[in-house]
């Protein structure tokens, strides 16, 4: 029975003509507020409890969802994706398009920010035409399972936005973007069937040319494993998510693997990082958070109390 | 013996095995740079690979499986590669280093 269920109050939650309304954090992001301390902070606790629910309604009790942005004040790139992969897999599992609706904001900045960033349409109602159609686009939130054809994809639209990928430092650009996706095909849902019934070994990205403050923004996310539990085996078994990502990232996993071939993808995500000064990357996977910012000379990794069921890596690359 | 990368292969090496798309590491391998090389062998030459005219960056996986696939597969020596038999050409020499490490590492 439906009724059984307690919706969330602190989301503003009630039940309205047959969907359960949620009303979304006026700060939407996983970002952390402080570099230092990247562990969890009020701001992210709320947007991954959000996150929680959404997930649960929809696959455990089988909900129809009202999503409200009207509050919304901050919309942080890293959480819209998640928010991304978790609606359109939700309409690719369950084949109904109408699964989630949602409430454009208020505020006239957010909601433009919604239409110029492609958010709005990447959510919105829709299947496997609606994530054609963002491919064919060359919209800023895609997601697919062919790396061949999203990797060109993805360097075709940034190249529009003007981006030259003949650069060296473009050309580890690219590189890390192939190995992000290949990693996904390989390593993400390995032996979890079930993590990808209805998906296949699916990613869902974000990649943009932010002109203003001339820093390329790339971000991947996939539903498989996650880092941790991929590696269990050969890590120290003291680690928490967090130090297993830094563990990866910093030895790269091929090192400390007995298969050469697994990881080798590792060591071009790190690369990017090396590409200026000015490059930041950040990894969630599990419950744990790795942060690399090159200018602050900051390496930081942390653990969260919720899990992003997955894994998110971010790049932000300054490109002048 | 010279062997364009970009213009003999793809301006879009992808992937390490061929399911990953039309022009993985191991097609390269395996449809090119086997017989290429077995060539060069027969007639004690050398293959020169020019790099830089793929105008993206080329993935480790690409990389070690095209060219560390060739010892792991047995079908030449690392030794024999490095010595003689492959030079790969690029003003990158991070790639020229990174390519000859795959080849080193799969013989041990």
């Amino acid at each position: 029975m439906k009724s059984k269920i307690n919706l969330p109050k602190k989301f503003s939650s009630v039940r309205v003509e047959g969907r359960v309304y949620l009303k979304a954090p006026k700060e939407f992001c996983i970002y952390p507020t402080n570099k230092n301390h990247i562990g969890c902070n009020a701001k992210v606790k709320n947007t991954f409890e959000y996150l929680e629910w959404v997930h649960k309604l929809m696959y455990e009790y089988g909900e129809l969802l009202h999503l409200d942005f009207s509050d919304l004040e901050r919309l942080g790139s890293a959480a819209s994706v998640i928010l991304f992969a978790e609606i359109t897999k939700a309409q690719l599992i369950s084949e109904y398009e109408e699964i989630v609706i949602f409430t454009l904001p208020n505020d006239d900045s957010v909601k433009s920010l919604f239409r110029k960033t492609d958010f709005q349409k990447a959510i919105s109602p829709g299947g496997h035409r609606k994530l054609v159609s963002l491919f064919d686009d060359n919209n800023h939130y895609q997601s697919g399972t062919d790396p061949n054809k999203f990797n060109v994809s993805t360097l075709l639209g940034l190249t529009q936005q003007g981006v030259r990928f003949a650069k060296p430092e473009m050309k580890l650009f690219s590189r890390g973007i192939q190995e992000a996706m290949l990693n996904v095909l390989h390593h993400a849902y390995d032996g979890e069937e079930e993590l990808k019934m209805g998906i296949g070994n699916r990613w869902w990205q974000c990649s943009f040319y932010d002109k203003d403050n001339r820093v390329l923004i790339f971000i991947i996310y996939d539903s498989g494993k996650g880092i941790p539990l991929s590696i269990d085996e050969v890590a120290p078994t003291n680690m928490d998510d967090g130090e297993k990502i830094e563990y990866v990232m910093r030895s790269g996993i091929s090192r400390i693997t007995t298969d050469a071939k697994r990881g080798t993808g590792y060591e071009d995500i790190i690369r990017i990082a090396t590409i200026s000064d000015k490059s930041k990357l950040l990894v969630y996977s599990g419950k744990g958070i790795y942060y690399l910012d090159k200018v602050k000379k900051i390496s930081k990794c942390g653990v969260h109390q919720k899990s992003v069921s997955g894994t998110l890596i971010e790049w932000q690359i300054p490109y002048e | 013996m010279n062997f364009n990368l970009a213009k003999e292969f793809s301006e879009n090496p992808f992937g390490r095995y061929r399911s990953d798309g039309p022009n993985s590491g191991e097609q390269f391998r395996e449809d090119f740079l086997k017989n290429l090389l077995e060539k060069c062998k027969k007639n004690n030459d050398t293959l020169h690979i020019y790099i830089d005219d793929v105008p993206i960056g080329i993935s480790s996986s690409f990389l070690s499986e095209s060219f560390g696939g060739l010892v792991t597969k047995n079908y030449f020596s690392a030794d024999e590669l490095l010595n003689s038999l492959l030079t790969i050409e690029s003003e990158d020499k991070s790639y020229i280093t990174e390519i000859y490490s795959y080849i080193r590492e799969a013989s041990v």
